[in-house]
């Protein structure tokens, strides 16, 4: 491709996209390293959890009356489900909103060690 | 397709959020049709909806409250929703069809709150969905090796958005709309405006373009719509480096940029038709249906080398490394000035859409369903249990 490309200051135009790009995309300045790599995954596993309505396995560890402890328990679940759903709906309203605050605090977290890295590079030079 | 002995059975899709009109929308209307086209009982149901004649839809709520156990369920992940975590519950044979999600950073402002959560939440769901997943469709090469790091290694399926590229093309000329485009070169974009698309990109690349040039022959049309106090933003940035600008639902075409949304099919055919070259700075894209629009128009077309852009274009159009202003002003420039580099790019754009005829992405949709069937019939038979 041959053009002339000689009148423009191509990196001076590229500094200045940087720029107004900070300034309209403030996200994009922001990378995840490791650590923070880590979080996400701590974060993710908290998501998995969430909701914390799904049915539990009933189990008993005795050998001949194991079966009518896990019968009883059972009926006894599924008479006291409804209402128990009820509260957990509550709960997990609840932990969706931590969680949301959490990928909220992460995000922050990663701006602020973006902006010290900068600081460090500055100290430095 | 084969006969593989089965019993009728429903195939349904369930997805966040469905209007029928943007890529997700219409990939899974197509898919409807193509599964009813086939005898299968098909429904979309959808968290957010708005239900019309042309896209009938049903509440995710009733999905959940109707037994399913003889049917397959495809869910459209793009972005987190409680859809997933239902499904983590449900015993059904889950097909996840992944358009990807987009990296939540880039939502990380004042403006775009709801998309960074959704976005954030879509990416932490991929965990819970690898454990209730049983088959997973990906619209691109890219998605199927993102999916492979997620962890979904097993059982995989590949075949494009579906969209019916051909009738977009049939669409009648709008010629009171051809007539207003026709008095300078136009430079098109097609996508919403949302900070990872590359509109400021695009702007600052039109900005130099003119700058070298030196000439008020040249146009950019950015087709899609977007958070207005964003696209003002954008309107603000192009003034300042001395560009005219329209934001107006009646587009001024006298300016040097003009953002335009809610058009038809029949007025974005003729965008296409009128454009001299389609420019993708996106930074991240599944898959890119406008590209492939622009490729069945025989549009040249410069894009980013980012996320599955360059699997979807191949070798039709120009691909370049972000940041690099010198080398994208330089393509601008030789393909819509220096004569032949354009009709070049033209001939490959019209041979690469070929792969994206309705005909190749149906054959492309059977392999893929036939799979699927083989699959389901496996896991009804017991011979592969998913852990859950």
């Amino acid at each position: 491709m041959q053009t002339n490309n000689s009148a423009i200051d191509f990196e001076q135009k590229r500094q200045q996209l940087l720029e107004m790009r900070k300034r309209i995309l403030p996200g994009l300045s922001v990378k995840l390293n490791v650590g923070l790599a880590v979080e996400q995954h701590l974060l993710s596993t908290l998501c998995d959890s969430i909701d914390i309505s799904q049915p539990i396995v009933v189990s008993s560890h005795r050998k001949k009356i194991g079966w009518v402890i896990v019968l009883s328990k059972r009926i006894a679940m599924k008479i006291a489900r409804p209402a128990i759903k009820i509260l957990l709906k509550r709960q997990i309203l609840l932990n969706e909103q931590t969680l949301n605050l959490a990928v909220y605090v992460l995000e922050l977290k990663k701006r602020v060690h973006k902006l010290e890295q900068k600081l460090n590079e500055l100290g430095k030079g | 397709m084969s006969d593989l002995g089965l019993p009728p059975y429903k195939i349904n899709q369930l997805l966040p959020s469905y209007s029928g009109r943007d890529a997700v929308g219409n990939h899974v209307t197509l898919i409807r049709k193509l599964l009813r086209d086939r005898n299968f009982d098909s429904e979309i149901y959808a968290e957010q909806f708005t239900n019309s004649a042309e896209f009938p839809c049903r509440s995710a709520g009733d999905f959940f409250n109707e037994d399913h156990s003889n049917s397959i369920t495809i869910y459209q992940y793009s972005v987190g929703s409680d859809i997933a975590r239902r499904l983590l519950t449900s015993p059904l044979f889950l097909v996840t069809n992944y358009h990807n999600v987009t990296p939540p950073e880039y939502f990380f402002d004042e403006l775009h709150g709801e998309a960074f959560l959704a976005c954030s939440r879509g990416r932490m769901q991929a965990t819970l969905l690898r454990n209730c997943t049983d088959m997973t469709w990906s619209v691109s090469v890219f998605n199927e090796l993102e999916l492979h790091e997620l962890g979904f290694t097993e059982n995989r399926g590949l075949f494009p958005v579906l969209r019916d590229y051909e009738a977009l093309r049939r669409c009648a000329d709008d010629e009171f709309l051809a007539k207003k485009l026709s008095d300078r070169k136009n430079i098109l974009f097609v996508g919403r405006v949302s900070p990872h698309k590359g509109h400021l990109d695009l702007i600052f690349a039109f900005h130099l373009l003119k700058q070298k040039s030196d000439s008020e022959n040249y146009r950019l049309i950015l087709v899609g719509g977007g958070h207005h106090l964003f696209i003002e933003k954008l309107a603000n940035c192009a003034r300042e480096l001395g560009l005219t600008v329209s934001t107006s639902s009646q587009p001024d075409f006298s300016v040097d940029v003009v953002f335009i949304e809610g058009i038809s099919d029949a007025e974005l055919a003729q965008y296409y038709r009128s454009a001299d070259l389609f420019a993708c700075l996106s930074d991240h894209e599944g898959f890119c249906v406008p590209v492939v629009e622009a490729m069945t128009f025989g549009l040249p077309i410069i894009a980013h080398k980012a996320a599955a852009v360059p699997d979807t274009i191949g070798d039709a159009g120009i691909l370049l490394d972000k940041n690099n202003l010198r080398d994208l002003v330089a393509a601008l420039e030789s393909v819509l000035c220096i004569e032949g580099v354009g009709s070049e790019l033209k001939t490959k754009a019209l041979k690469r859409a070929q792969a994206f005829s309705w005909e190749n992405l149906t054959k492309s949709f059977d392999i893929t369903l036939e799979n699927t069937l083989l699959s389901y019939h496996e896991w009804r038979s017991g011979k592969k249990l998913r852990i859950r």
